[in-house]
């Protein structure tokens, strides 16, 4: 590791060989001095890690040696060491962005050592954050993270692109599995809030007697079991982007409160009184046509218009082509690179296999066909034989080779029962026929097992 | 005539106490005080001479740490006193101060250059 260095500038010999030797007794410290400014500003292309300033210096101050500093390098540390415990000298360095301010005394060194951690501390979270940030913003790359070259993609891409431009709000919908978060968080990464926190809610998942608070936040007591105050998932992307996702799932009481919200820009915390303000912006998915919810009256017409914006309809993956096996490669070299395995090549007839079959499940779906084909195989490459359809599915049995209404009619009994644990009575009410049929099909082994 | 040693103007237990009990540390401060001390001396003095207090007060400041580390106890509000002197002008009162601090610093001197730790 490299050594931190540290620059001392002090006019007096004495004292910054005291200083000096508090701060050399860390090894990792790499500590040079200057007794004036000049020798140190020609010295400070070198980019110490810290500065420690004398506040009284011949010719300068340590206010004005530290404002030379920050001209050049805004965010070297500077700690500023005096002789005079002045307060309202040290409110006014502090308030300058001065990292801290020490008297010289008896306690000098303890206070530079914690100083100089604290400091360091905060540096290295900043390193973190920030290659954390790049990691990101190279992550969520468009071309990256969304795999294609297929005309129903490369329009996606235009539209996302224009979402990153502007503040408006975005509706992606798509089947199951086409990928609506990540859309969603890639138009974030790209825009002008990335660095701002993205918050992810999946209105589906949440009961609906918790989404409000999860949504809005709540105070201590606001009701039985809020034993503190919660903030809400608004609050927490503000400045950012806030994801809702399944928005069509959203109750008609919550979408009137989510409506307020987003017409007046601030919200008030459940049981709350205070009126937080909000800068968020929002973008919703759905599997739904929202549309038709609307028509039906189960989704608000006004809130529609407030969260359309605007509209990315994510392609299905049976209408990308190509990008079926651009994908299946992607997700097979990634495994076998995860599992430390050796590459594997797909053969045409497996290549053949994946571009017959529809994908309900989309790209989820093809991802777990391709994890499994990756383990089945020879090692070498992927055949026809390896790829598995997902038979669980009942939309197969509609999607696969034609059948007699005897046999789809067997076939959704037999779901159903598997589905309800052999419970007659129960698949009988929920499909609406008589029991003795289900009895009487069982009995002459006309339902699978 | 009284044959007992003046007592010392200093006191090194707070710079022992600093470096931990690095006597090595301790022996290389004190030397490095001798050589600046003189220097310092020297430069206050001529600045009383020309009347220069604000040259006086910023010598007294950059003064007080290595007076306050060193244990020269007998300096600790003297020095202080003319670093804060509040006047535009040198006055009888602080060139007395001036003084003071010049005559203690040059019997820390000798002192400390009998000083058993150096002599070792």
């Amino acid at each position: 590791m490299e050594n931190y260095s540290i620059f001392i500038v002090d006019d007096d010999p004495w004292y910054g060989e005291l200083l000096e030797y508090h701060l050399s007794l860390n090894p990792d410290y790499s500590v040079t001095r200057f007794t004036n400014a000049k020798s140190f500003l020609d010295q400070l292309q070198q980019k110490p890690d810290l500065v420690t300033i004398d506040y009284s210096l011949p010719g300068t101050n340590g206010l004005e040696l530290f404002s030379t500093i920050r001209s050049v390098y805004p965010s070297m540390p500077v700690i500023i060491i005096s002789g005079q415990e002045d307060v309202s000298t040290a409110v006014e360095l502090l308030k300058k962005g001065v990292n801290d301010y020490i008297v010289k005394d008896e306690n000098t060194k303890d206070l530079l050592w914690n100083a100089i951690l604290r400091i360091r501390e905060n540096q290295s979270l900043k390193k973190e954050v920030e290659t954390l940030r790049k990691e990101l913003s190279q992550k969520y790359e468009f071309e990256k993270l969304i795999k294609g070259n297929s005309p129903a993609i490369k329009q996606v891409f235009g539209l996302m692109e224009k979402a990153t431009l502007a503040n408006i709000n975005v509706s992606i919908t798509g089947e199951t599995g086409t990928g609506k978060e990540l859309v969603a968080k890639a138009i974030h990464y790209n825009s002008n809030r990335k660095d701002k926190p993205f918050m992810a809610v999946n209105m589906a998942a949440i009961p609906g007697e918790l989404l409000e608070s999860e949504l809005f936040g709540h105070e201590k007591s606001a009701f039985t079991g809020a034993n503190s105050r919660k903030i809400g998932k608004f609050e927490e992307a503000n400045k950012g982007t806030l994801f809702l996702d399944e928005i069509g799932e959203l109750s008609l009481n919550l979408q009137s409160k989510l409506l307020r919200v987003l017409q007046e820009r601030e919200l008030v915390r459940v049981g709350g009184n205070e009126k937080v303000k909000l800068d968020v912006r929002l973008i919703v998915a759905t599997h739904r046509n929202l549309a038709e919810e609307v028509r039906k009256g189960a989704f608000r017409e006004d809130l529609y218009y407030r969260i359309i914006g605007l509209p990315i309809p994510l392609p299905p993956l049976r209408e990308r082509g190509n990008d079926i096996l651009l994908l299946a490669k992607f997700f097979l070299d990634e495994f076998c690179r995860e599992n430390k395995m050796e590459p594997q090549l797909l053969t045409s007839s497996a290549r053949e296999r994946l571009l017959l079959y529809d994908y309900p499940g989309n790209i989820r779906e093809l991802k777990a066909m391709m994890d499994l084909a990756a383990i089945m195989s020879n090692g070498k490459e992927v055949t026809a034989q390896e790829i598995t359809m997902n038979a669980t599915r009942s939309e197969d049995i509609f999607t696969g080779e034609l059948k007699t209404l005897k046999e789809y009619t067997s076939y959704i009994i037999g779901h159903y029962l598997k589905k309800y644990n052999n419970n007659v009575v129960e698949v009988a009410n929920k499909l609406d026929i008589g029991k003795s049929t289900i009895y009487k099909m069982l009995q002459q082994k006309e339902i699978p097992a | 005539m009284n044959n007992q040693p003046s007592p010392l103007n200093y006191d090194l237990s707070r710079l022992i106490r600093l470096s931990s009990g690095n006597m090595e540390f301790v022996k290389k401060m004190m030397r490095l005080f001798l050589k600046q001390a003189p220097a310092d001396i020297r430069e206050l003095e001529m600045a009383a001479t020309a009347g220069e207090l604000q040259k006086a007060k910023e010598l007294a400041h950059r003064m007080k740490p290595s007076v306050d580390n060193m244990g020269i106890e007998s300096l600790y509000t003297v020095i202080r006193s003319i670093e804060l002197y509040n006047s535009m002008d040198m006055t009888p009162e602080v060139y007395d101060e001036i003084q003071l601090t010049i005559g203690t610093i040059r019997q820390v001197i000798i002192q400390l250059e009998h000083d058993p730790l150096l002599i070792d």
